[in-house]
C-alpha cells in the first residue's frame, strides 16, 4: 500500500496527540504509590449528587440499547435551564467533538480559523488535520488581543475562536469587550466563544454568551459537563448557537455518540446541580487564596485569575519538573507545548493535595541547579 | 547524535517535506556507464553553480562510487543518482538493491572484488570519504541503499568582525534572521566569542546566508530600538524529532540574562508545535550549561589528540510518561546510574543476547565528518564478527586522522544491545544517553 501517496499531505505533517498512560502504568514507571492528578482540570468533588445517583442506578439492560441519538431529554432540559429552543442545542461527545463539527460545517480546504497563539490546542489541532489554515494572533498581557484577532481576520476567514475565560492563562473578556468584539467582526464570520469554565467565573463583569447570541446570530457558545459538573469520564459537550448556524453544524455531526449514561447524569447535573456548582467555587477560592500566598512565598510569577487552575513560570525546565514532581506523585501540566516554555499548569485541587504539591515544588527548586 | 548530514530529514521544515530541488539519473550498473554517471555529477555540480575544486570533487567521488557499485552488482542491477542542491552543498545520493549480496560488503571497509594488479586499499569504499566533505550509508524505506557523498560550497571570504563595542540594551524585539541579518550577526558574533565557542560556519557569511536561504537553518535576531542586532539564537534540525539549538549570543555577552532568555524562548516556542521531542545543545569545555538543559554528558575529542570535553545537554519538549528499553546486562549498571540521575522513568529489559538467527556479517553504517575528524558508527545488523569488524573500521578511522570514533546504540531496537560486549571489548565506553533520539533511546559509546 503506498501511504505517501493515499494520505494527504496535511495528515502526513500532523503529530498525533499521544494521551497520558494509566495511572496505575504511571505509578509503577515513576515508583510512587499514589498519584495526584493536576494536570487535566477535572472537578475534585466528582459530579453532582444527583448525577452520582443516575450512575450508581444504571440499569445494565440499557447497555444494549442505543441512546438518543440527539441528547433529546439533555437537550430539553438545557433549554429550560437557559430559556432556548432545544434545536439551539447540539450535545457532542466532549467539546472536542463539537469542534469539529463547527469546523467540518464551516471550513474547506483554502479556508482558515483565526484564534490566539496560545489557547485550547484543539482549535488549531482540528483545522491542521482537516486540511484548514490558521491564523494566530499572539496573546497581549496574557489574555486575548481583540485587535491582533481582528487583523489576522480574512477573506478566507470562516470561524474565530475565543476561549473565555482562556485556558491556560485564564484571562477573559468581560462583558462590554466581548461585545466590541463583536461589532466589529460585524458577522464575517462565525464567532465561536468557548465556555468551558465560565461556571467558574465569579466576577460581576463577566460576560454570557447564552444572552449575547439573541443579538449576534453569527455567534456559537462551547459547554461541558466535564469541568465544573465532573463528568469528564463521561464524555459530554455541547453548543448553543442561533438555529439556522446550529441547523448547518447538525450536518457535519455523526449522531448517537453521546452515551445513555452521559445524556442522563448531564441531565440530572443541570437539573439539580446548583448546590454542587457552590460547593466546586468555595473550594476553588480556597485553593487559589492558599496558592497566591505560597507561590508568592516561593517567589515564582504565576498566574491566578479565573477557571480552576494557576499558571506558574518555574525557573527550571518544565519538563524536568513535570518528571521529578512525578516522582512524588503529582501530575502537572508541562505547558512548553503550549508555546509556554517553562511554565507549568496546576489544577486547583483541595488543600491537603495542594500543600503537597508546593512542599514538592519548593524542595524541587530548592534542589535546581 | 548531532550530525551535520541530514539523509532523510529535509530541513528546510522538518520531517516529510518533498525535496522541491532533486535531479536525478537511472542506469544500470556496468562500467559503460562510468563516463555518465561522472559527468551528471559534474552538470549538476555546475548547474547548482558550484565551481572548480568543487566539481573536481563531484566529478572524481561520482566515479569512484559508481566503479564500486559496478564491481559489487550485477550488470542488470539499477542504480539511481539524485543531486540534491541545498545551496551551500550538493549531496549525491547513489541507491540501490543490495539484496543480492552479502550485506557485508556494504561495510566502510569492505573491499570489492578487484582486478590483479590494483591496490587493495585503494578499492574499499573507504577511498571515497577522502574526495568529499562528508559521506553517510543508509537503508531507506523502499528497501534500497543509499550512500550518499556531500560536497561543500567553497566560501573564500571570511567574516570580519565588526568592531566597536555595543551598549547594553534594556529592550528589544526578537524577529526571524534572514540572509542580511545573519551577516551581520555573524560578524558581531566572531567579535564578542571566542573561535569554538560559535559554529563553524559563522566565519564564512556566504555560507551562513545560504543556509539560512536554504532552509537548514533557523534562526532569531533580538534587535535593539536603534536598530542593532544586540543577540540572536540559531537551531536546525538534527534528526526527525531533534533540534540542536547554536547559541543564544548575546553582543556584548554581558547584555541583561533576560536577553538570551527571551531568544532562548522564542526558539522552544517555535520548536512547541513541530515535531520535535527534545533539543539538544553543545558547549566547548569552560562553557556552563544552558539554563534548563539537562547535562547529559560529553565526548572527547580534538585535532591535537588532546582531550578537548564538549558537553551535551538536553531539553525536552514533552511530557515523557516513561518507557521501556532493551539493555544489555554489561550496560545495566550505567544505564540505571544515567536514568536515576536524569530523572527519566524507564524499565529497563535485561536481554542477554540468544545468538540465534542472526546474519552471518556484521554490518555497520558509518557516518563522517571531516571538518570534526569525527565518524559516527551505527549497527545495521549484528553478527558473530562485530569485534572483528570494529578492530577494522577503527584501524582505517586511524589512517583518515579521523580521531573522534563514536558509535550510537538504540535501545529501542532490542538486537542491537548485542553489540555491547564487543563494544566494551574493543575499547569503547558509554559517555550518554540522547532520550528520545532513536526509536528508543539511544546510548552514545565513544572510543576511548
Amino acid at each position: 500500500m503506498d501511504l505517501e501517496r493515499l494520505v494527504p499531505n496535511y495528515i502526513k505533517q500532523f503529530q498525533s496527540y499521544v494521551a497520558s498512560k494509566p495511572d496505575e502504568e504511571l505509578k509503577r514507571l515513576f515508583g510512587c504509590p499514589v498519584l495526584h492528578r493536576l494536570n487535566n482540570n477535572e472537578n475534585p468533588l466528582g459530579p453532582p449528587p444527583a448525577a452520582r445517583e443516575i450512575i450508581r442506578q444504571f440499569p445494565p439492560a440499557c447497555s444494549a440499547l442505543y441512546p438518543s441519538g440527539d441528547s433529546y431529554a439533555l437537550r430539553l432540559a438545557l433549554a429550560e435551564r437557559f430559556g432556548k429552543h432545544p434545536d439551539q442545542f447540539l450535545v457532542g461527545n466532549g467539546s472536542s467533538e463539537v469542534i469539529t463539527a463547527v469546523t467540518k460545517a464551516f471550513c474547506e480546504q483554502g479556508d482558515n480559523i483565526v484564534t490566539a497563539d496560545r489557547t485550547f490546542a484543539v482549535y488549531e489541532w482540528v483545522a491542521e488535520f482537516s486540511g484548514v489554515g490558521r491564523r494566530l494572533a499572539p496573546l497581549k498581557d496574557y489574555g486575548f488581543d481583540g485587535d491582533g484577532l481582528l487583523g489576522q481576520i480574512d477573506g478566507k476567514t470562516k470561524i474565530v475562536f475565543l476561549c473565555n475565560p482562556n485556558n491556560p492563562t485564564g484571562t477573559y473578556w468581560p462583558h462590554d469587550q466581548l461585545i466590541r468584539f463583536l461589532d466589529r467582526v460585524d458577522g464575517r464570520c462565525v464567532v465561536v466563544l468557548d465556555e468551558a469554565y465560565m461556571e467558574y467565573v465569579e466576577r460581576d463583569d463577566a460576560s454570557d454568551g447564552m444572552v449575547l447570541m439573541d443579538r449576534y446570530p453569527n455567534l456559537v457558545v462551547f459547554r461541558t459537563f466535564s469541568k465544573i459538573y465532573g463528568l469528564a469520564g463521561l464524555r459530554i459537550g455541547y453548543l448553543v448557537g442561533s438555529p439556522p448556524v446550529v441547523d448547518m453544524i447538525r450536518r457535519a455531526y455523526v449522531v448517537y455518540s453521546v452515551n445513555t449514561l452521559g445524556q442522563a447524569a448531564a441531565r440530572a447535573a443541570v437539573e439539580h446541580g446548583g448546590e454542587h456548582i457552590q460547593a466546586t467555587r468555595a473550594l476553588i477560592r480556597a485553593g487559589k487564596a492558599f496558592l497566591r500566598e505560597a507561590l508568592s512565598l516561593l517567589g515564582v510569577p504565576f498566574l491566578c485569575h479565573e477557571g480552576s487552575y494557576v499558571m506558574i513560570k518555574v525557573p527550571i525546565s518544565d519538563t524536568l519538573l513535570y518528571r521529578r514532581l512525578m516522582k512524588r506523585g503529582l501530575m502537572i501540566r508541562t505547558m512548553s507545548g503550549f508555546r509556554f516554555p517553562n511554565w507549568i499548569r496546576v489544577t486547583v485541587v483541595g488543600r491537603e493535595v495542594l500543600e503537597q504539591f508546593v512542599e514538592g515544588l519548593a524542595e524541587e527548586l530548592k534542589s535546581a541547579p | 547524535m548531532i550530525s551535520n548530514f541530514m539523509n532523510g530529514v529535509d530541513c528546510r521544515t522538518g520531517p516529510f517535506n518533498e525535496h522541491p530541488v532533486d535531479i536525478s539519473l537511472r542506469v544500470f550498473s556496468e562500467a559503460s556507464f562510468l563516463p555518465l554517471a561522472a559527468s551528471f555529477a559534474k552538470c549538476a555540480g555546475a548547474a547548482y553553480g558550484f565551481g572548480g575544486q568543487e566539481l573536481s570533487s563531484l566529478e572524481l567521488s561520482a566515479e569512484e562510487v559508481f566503479a564500486w557499485l559496478c564491481r559489487l552488482l550485477g550488470p542488470a542491477e539499477q542504480v539511481e543518482i539524485c543531486a540534491r542542491n541545498d545551496i551551500y552543498r550538493l549531496t549525491l545520493r547513489f541507491l540501490f538493491q543490495p539484496s543480492s549480496l552479502n550485506l557485508h560488503v556494504l561495510n566502510i571497509t569492505a573491499k570489492a572484488p578487484f582486478e590483479p594488479g590494483e591496490d587493495l586499499e585503494d578499492l574499499g569504499l573507504f577511498v571515497i570519504v577522502r574526495l568529499v566533505d562528508a559521506v553517510k550509508l543508509t537503508s531507506e524505506k523502499d528497501g534500497r541503499t543509499c550512500l550518499a557523498t556531500v560536497v561543500d560550497r567553497r566560501y573564500t571570504e571570511e567574516t570580519a568582525a565588526i568592531s566597536g563595542q555595543p551598549m547594553p540594551v534594556k529592550t528589544w524585539r526578537i524577529q526571524p534572521a534572514d540572509r542580511e541579518s545573519i551577516q551581520f550577526f555573524a560578524a558581531r558574533v566572531k567579535a564578542h566569542y571566542p573561535a569554538g565557542e560559535y559554529p563553524g560556519f559563522l566565519d564564512f557569511p556566504g555560507r551562513a546566508a545560504d543556509m539560512i536561504a536554504a532552509g537548514d537553518l533557523k534562526g532569531a535576531m533580538a534587535v535593539a530600538e536603534s536598530g542593532a542586532v544586540c543577540g540572536g539564537i540559531l537551531w536546525r534540525w538534527v534528526s526527525h524529532k531533534m533540534i540542536e539549538t547554536l547559541g543564544p549570543f548575546s553582543f556584548p555577552p554581558t547584555q541583561p540574562p533576560a536577553l538570551p532568555e527571551a531568544l532562548m524562548e522564542h526558539m522552544l516556542e517555535w520548536a512547541a508545535k513541530t515535531p520535535a521531542t527534545g533539543i539538544l545543545c553543545r558547549r566547548r569545555a569552560g562553557q556552563p550549561m544552558l539554563r534548563g538543559f539537562d547535562l547529559l554528558g560529553g565526548v572527547c575529542g580534538g585535532p591535537t589528540g588532546q582531550p578537548a570535553d564538549e558537553s551535551y545537554g538536553f531539553r525536552q519538549l514533552r511530557e515523557d510518561e516513561g518507557s521501556a528499553v532493551c539493555c544489555h546486562p554489561l550496560l545495566e549498571s550505567f544505564l540505571r546510574g544515567e536514568y536515576d540521575r536524569l530523572a527519566l522513568p524507564r524499565e529497563l529489559r535485561v536481554i542477554p543476547f540468544q545468538g540465534t538467527g542472526q546474519p552471518e556479517s556484521t554490518v555497520l553504517t558509518a557516518e563522517t565528518d571531516r571538518g570534526r575528524r569525527e565518524v559516527l558508527l551505527k549497527g545495521l545488523c549484528f553478527g558473530p564478527d562485530a569485534a572483528e569488524q570494529l578492530r577494522e573500521h577503527l584501524g582505517l578511522f586511524a589512517k583518515q586522522d579521523l580521531s573522534t570514533i563514536l558509535f550510537e546504540l538504540d535501545l529501542g531496537v532490542s538486537w542491537q544491545s548485542a553489540f555491547v560486549p564487543a563494544l566494551l571489548e574493543t575499547g569503547f565506553v558509554p559517555r550518554m544517553i540522547l532520550p528520545g533520539s532513536g526509536q528508543g533511546d539511544t546510548v552514545v559509546f565513544q572510543k576511548a
